[in-house]
């Protein structure tokens, strides 16, 4: 008498899952939701982004040329350290730029991966471009605070 | 409904239209978790910064307040803590998406990339917060400016000029 426990081993078991990554379109859905949020925000950060940056820039402008009429000296006073804010600010002003617009170039094309292959590859590729514009960013940023605080601690 | 042996793995089963993503995509993916990561440490580097400024900022000017004008201080330095915490919970979803992506694409892990996405939806919301509050920011600092500018006295700052020595 065969034992029907031995024939249910014998069976060959049906794969139940599946390695590797894949485009599902749940993956794709996600993504469309996501541009519906990145869009804005993008936006949103270029503007308040660019306010603040103009504000401070237009503030140090401002006072620097109401000071007394006198010859420009780098060396002289604190001109050298007015200049050396006023460069950082347009190079992290410029990297902010780069990486909000690449941003917004990917998400646009993630918006029509859905049906869109290309779209998808080449999002997906200025969403790299994207992270790696703000990361330059943010390390210009913070470098330059800390070049900052360690100078006004050199001068006392 | 047939029966499974309890040792069968568990996971993603793709659909019939399901495509496989690709070795290009699956590159370009472990380039935004590289930078995405870096990013984020960044941006905790940031958070923590503006936090112990608006803590150590408090500290200070509650020495000088009394009364109202301490509880005016506290509100506007809660707000800036508030700000500053919201950058650390930008920097924490942009790092577990950098984290579950990477984990996907080394484990080949179908529902750690849909996770991963999932963070990145969520660093999206906390960054359009951001924005907004930034823009409130950006006006009051251009009141302020322009409120200097316009109580700007030019004769404070005027010295006398000091002669340079070639012009002894």
């Amino acid at each position: 008498m065969e034992n029907p426990n031995q024939e249910i081993h014998d069976e060959p078991l049906e794969p139940t899952s599946s390695h590797g990554l894949w485009l599902t379109g749940r993956f794709l859905h996600q993504l469309l939701q996501s541009s519906k949020v990145a869009l804005p925000m993008l936006v949103l950060a270029l503007v308040a982004g660019l306010s603040q940056s103009l504000n401070g820039i237009f503030f140090q402008l401002y006072f620097w040329s109401r000071r007394a009429d006198s010859d420009f000296y780098l060396l002289e006073g604190d001109n050298l350290f007015r200049v050396f804010n006023l460069l950082t600010a347009l190079i992290i002003v410029y990297l902010f730029i780069r990486g909000v617009l690449e941003g917004r170039k990917a998400w646009l094309l993630l918006k029509l991966s859905e049906t869109d292959d290309d779209a998808l590859l080449e999002g997906t590729e200025r969403l790299g471009k994207m992270f790696r514009w703000l990361t330059l960013w943010g390390a210009v940023y913070i470098g330059r605070i800390i070049f900052i605080e360690f100078w006004a601690a050199i001068l006392g | 409904m047939t029966n499974t042996p309890l040792d069968a793995p568990t996971g993603f089963i793709p659909a019939d239209d399901d495509r496989p993503a690709g070795e290009w995509m699956e590159g370009y993916w472990a380039t935004i978790a590289l930078w995405a990561k870096r990013f984020a440490v960044l941006v905790f580097a940031f958070s923590a910064w503006q936090s112990y400024l608006e803590i150590d900022g408090f500290i200070r000017y509650q020495q000088w307040t009394v009364g109202l004008d301490q509880i005016y201080i506290l509100l506007i330095i809660s707000y800036s803590v508030a700000e500053a915490l919201l950058y650390g919970l930008l920097g924490y979803y942009c790092f577990r998406f950098a984290q579950y992506l990477e984990r996907a694409l080394a484990g080949q892990d179908q529902l750690l990339l849909e996770k991963a996405f999932r963070f990145l939806h969520y660093f999206g919301r906390v960054g359009l917060i951001i924005a907004c509050l930034s823009i409130v920011s950006s006006i009051s600092q251009w009141s302020y400016t322009i409120n200097v500018m316009s109580e700007y006295d030019p004769g404070q700052f005027s010295e006398e000029p000091v002669p340079l020595q070639s012009e002894d």
